[in-house]
């Protein structure tokens, strides 16, 4: 049993904030939050007198393990011999070795989602429909490293780098509304692979058609990676005609077209908003605005921030959620945006993303703003674990 | 004349000067100080409770060129920055939101020995005045195998082939100088320019990462005599002696070294504070657009987070050496008498995510103000 007191604790829940307050953790989960928390004799206490505590901090869209040796001129995250990838898993390659998933421990970052499907360094191409995503705890051992939820998602992509992968192939279409066309036509097939009743056993088991069953009987959502406003309303029509569920995965232009995501109560993970919008690989990066995270929020979307992770470090991810707040993001939204809302859109959040009783006790100490690059963090407890710690007099500073 | 007064002025290197205020003339700081008269008819710019910041320098990027390389040949010292430069590019605007006044633009690391580069500012009223110096460097690239985009013959897959292609370009330079001062040849406007690296009138800017490429470079230096800086240097650290003891400088990044991989596996914000301790002169960049220019000062601020580096190294990292890296510390770097009148005003430590950089001036002038441009919702 541990018992962390005295922090001023941002819960993330509905309890919002609790200056001077107690989390007490047992076998894993949380076991009280609040002042006045009676503290048991045999518990171990950890005084962060002064320090800020935040939950684990989660990241909604990340490439983690799975594109480490990219610059080696190896990396898996994108499989390239099929247009329609829907039966591809991204556990299937992550690297449990990525030395990233340490330092996401040391950030803070306990939990987040792998999503196949990323842009490589000199090849600016997606695949439409790019695999299943999962959803994992960044620490522990390799091998042990828990998995909170796979598939998560159905990764799938518009704009013009999937343009650009269907043209360096030479399979076309690579128009957009071509593009589309073939993905409300997979959509449809598997639609009457549903209504059919196939699947194993029938004698036509066909693993890709299963996987985007389950988007289309809505258990898991589309992943739409989109970065134009017209893209990012197209894919608001597609979802609609399938009647699926949908999230925005970089929104780019999300704060053009904010009424219209506002309206479909669609969520949206933007970012990383730290990247160049004068690139000249990336058009699509043209009207990037630091702005967005705030507008969206402000306009009731539910936002998460991304690092896309190595596109970022995972550690860059509360500095990420500074500069939204430096761009106009209400402090409190920011924060939610790498942990609630985070833990939400990825179906979670009934095990992460706040610090309330009976969820995972995931928890971060912070010596000042944990939304400033100059604060450090002084302790991370992941599953009630204390796995960095330079709280506790005589410990080395992680 | 104007006057900014009130703020909290960080001058880079007279320390900072709290209630401090500014005079310009003619686009240059005239004076700096603490209860200074300003004059009836100088126009004041109000600075109170702000930090006054002096123009940051970042001395690696590829802003107006994107980052392009002449890939008709590994060896193309002919090629200069400043005729690929496109002023049109939005990555100036993005500087200026970043409190980025002065730059280093150049050809891109495709390469070998890749063309020249130049320093240029973020805004102004012309070309020729914002040019500060061209050519500045001489673009060379220690890059090798799956890590160069163009590949084939003639360009060099291994180290010793990349040493190969350099120690022949700059030994035909050697005979080339001989040559021509006997008359004996036509003019060749690429030797000219080697001529210049080994004359020491023009560094040699060497995109390099790891020990191996780094003391490779420094066995040609001892052979053939010229000056050089490592650019990005990721594992410069682990030579920081050697680099040190012949004062050679390094300009790291883009980024804090956080993001890591397989290739460079003893990167990490640490190197950035071993080569500073090792007494190298050390400036940031970004490579925007790799990574944005608007960033550049928030990659300084998480150095303070995972080193023991101070606020006043960082700021250094991100200003003065990068000036001096960059030849034109005469100009620009910090807020002192005599320099260009290139600053910007923050609304709090500019090491803070959350300062705001609220307006820019260069040579006295206000050329941005209000942060970033947002594009209206259709």
């Amino acid at each position: 049993m541990l018992a962390v007191v005295n922090a001023r604790i941002h819960t993330c829940g509905p309890g919002r904030t609790i200056d001077g307050g107690t989390v007490l953790v047992q076998n894993g989960k949380i076991a009280a939050v609040g002042t006045g928390v009676g503290i048991p004799d045999q518990a171990e206490t950890i005084d962060a007198r002064g320090m800020v505590m935040t939950p684990g901090f989660v990241d909604a869209h990340t490439h983690m393990g799975m594109s480490w040796q990219e610059l080696a001129g190896e990396a898996d995250t994108n499989e390239s011999t099929g247009v329609v990838n829907a039966h591809l898993r991204a556990i299937d390659s992550v690297d449990p070795k990525d030395i990233a998933f340490g330092d996401a421990v040391e950030a803070g970052a306990t939990t987040v989602m792998i999503h196949p499907g990323k842009l490589m360094v000199w090849r600016q191409t997606i695949s439409p429909i790019a695999g299943q995503s999962v959803v994992m705890k960044t620490h522990g051992k390799m091998a042990r490293r828990e998995i909170l939820r796979e598939p998560a998602g159905m990764k799938m992509a518009f704009g013009d780098a999937v343009a650009e992968f269907l043209t360096s192939r030479n399979i076309g279409p690579n128009s957009r509304m071509g593009i589309v066309g073939l993905v409300r036509g997979v959509l449809h097939e598997a639609q009457q692979y549903r209504d059919k009743g196939r699947g194993n056993g029938s004698g036509d088991r066909d693993l890709k058609l299963e996987a985007l069953s389950l988007v289309l009987s809505r258990q898991i959502p589309a992943h739409v990676h989109v970065h134009r406003a017209d893209d990012i309303l197209t894919v608001l029509r597609l979802g609609q005609e399938f009647g699926i569920d949908l999230v925005l995965e970089h929104a780019t232009e999300g704060h053009l077209v904010v009424e219209a995501l506002a309206e479909s109560g669609v969520p949206c993970v933007v970012g990383p908003i730290t990247r160049a919008r004068s690139s000249r690989a990336m058009r699509e990066l043209q009207n990037l605005s630091q702005k967005t995270p705030g507008i969206l929020a402000a306009a009731g979307v539910k936002v998460a921030l991304m690092t896309d992770h190595p596109t970022e470090p995972i550690q860059f991810l509360p500095i990420i959620a500074g500069e939204a707040v430096r761009e106009g993001m209400v402090p409190e939204e920011a924060l939610k945006a790498i942990t609630i809302n985070a833990a939400e859109i990825m179906g979670v959040a009934d095990r992460v993303g706040s610090i309330e009783v009976g969820k995972d006790a995931d928890l971060v100490v912070h010596d000042g703003d944990p939304l400033e690059a100059m604060t450090r963090i002084r302790l991370v407890v992941a599953d009630g674990q204390v796995v960095v710690d330079s709280l506790r007099q005589g410990k080395e500073n992680a | 004349m104007k006057a900014v007064t009130g703020g909290k002025v960080l001058t880079i290197t007279q320390g900072e000067v709290e209630g401090g205020v500014v005079l310009i003339e003619d686009g240059k700081i005239v004076a700096v100080g603490r209860g200074l008269q300003v004059p009836s008819d100088a126009k004041v710019i109000d600075a109170t409770g702000k930090h006054v910041v002096a123009g940051l320098i970042d001395a690696h990027t590829h802003i107006g060129a994107s980052g392009f390389s002449e890939t008709t040949s590994p060896v193309t010292p002919h090629v200069r920055g400043i005729d690929a430069l496109d002023l049109r590019d939005p990555g100036f605007d993005e500087a200026l939101e970043g409190g980025v006044t002065t730059i280093i633009t150049t050809p891109g690391s495709a390469n070998v020995i890749g063309g020249t580069s130049l320093v240029i500012k973020t805004a102004g009223r012309s070309l020729k005045e914002r040019v500060l110096r061209n050519p500045a460097g001489m673009k060379m690239a220690w890059r090798k195998g799956t890590n160069r985009p163009s590949q084939g013959p003639p360009y060099p897959v291994s180290h010793m082939g990349i040493a190969g292609v350099l120690r022949n370009a700059l030994a035909e330079t050697q005979n080339y100088m001989v040559r021509r001062e006997k008359g004996e040849v036509a003019e060749d406007l690429g030797k000219e320019m080697l001529a210049k690296v080994l004359r020491r009138e023009l560094p040699a800017r060497i995109h390099s990462f790891t020990p191996v490429e780094l003391l490779a470079i420094m066995r040609v230096q001892d052979e053939f005599g010229f000056d050089f800086t490592v650019e990005h240097g990721f594992e410069a650290h682990l030579v920081a002696e050697q680099l040190a003891e012949r004062g050679i400088p390094v300009v790291y990044g883009p980024g804090p070294g956080t993001r890591r991989h397989k290739m460079f596996p003893q990167r990490g914000p640490h190197g950035a504070a071993i080569l500073h301790k090792a007494g190298i002169k050390v400036s940031l960049q970004t490579d925007h657009p790799d990574r944005s220019i608007k960033e550049h000062r928030i990659f300084g601020a998480i150095l303070l987070r995972y080193t023991d580096l101070t606020p006043d190294d960082v700021l250094r990292m991100l200003t003065i050496n990068g000036a001096e890296i960059a030849g034109v510390a005469d100009r620009v770097g910090s807020i002192e008498p005599g320099k260009d009148a290139d600053f910007s005003i923050f609304s709090d430590h500019p090491l803070k995510v959350q300062a705001r950089v609220e307006q820019v001036f260069i040579s006295g002038d206000k050329v941005w103000e209000g942060g970033e441009t947002v594009a209206k919702p259709y």
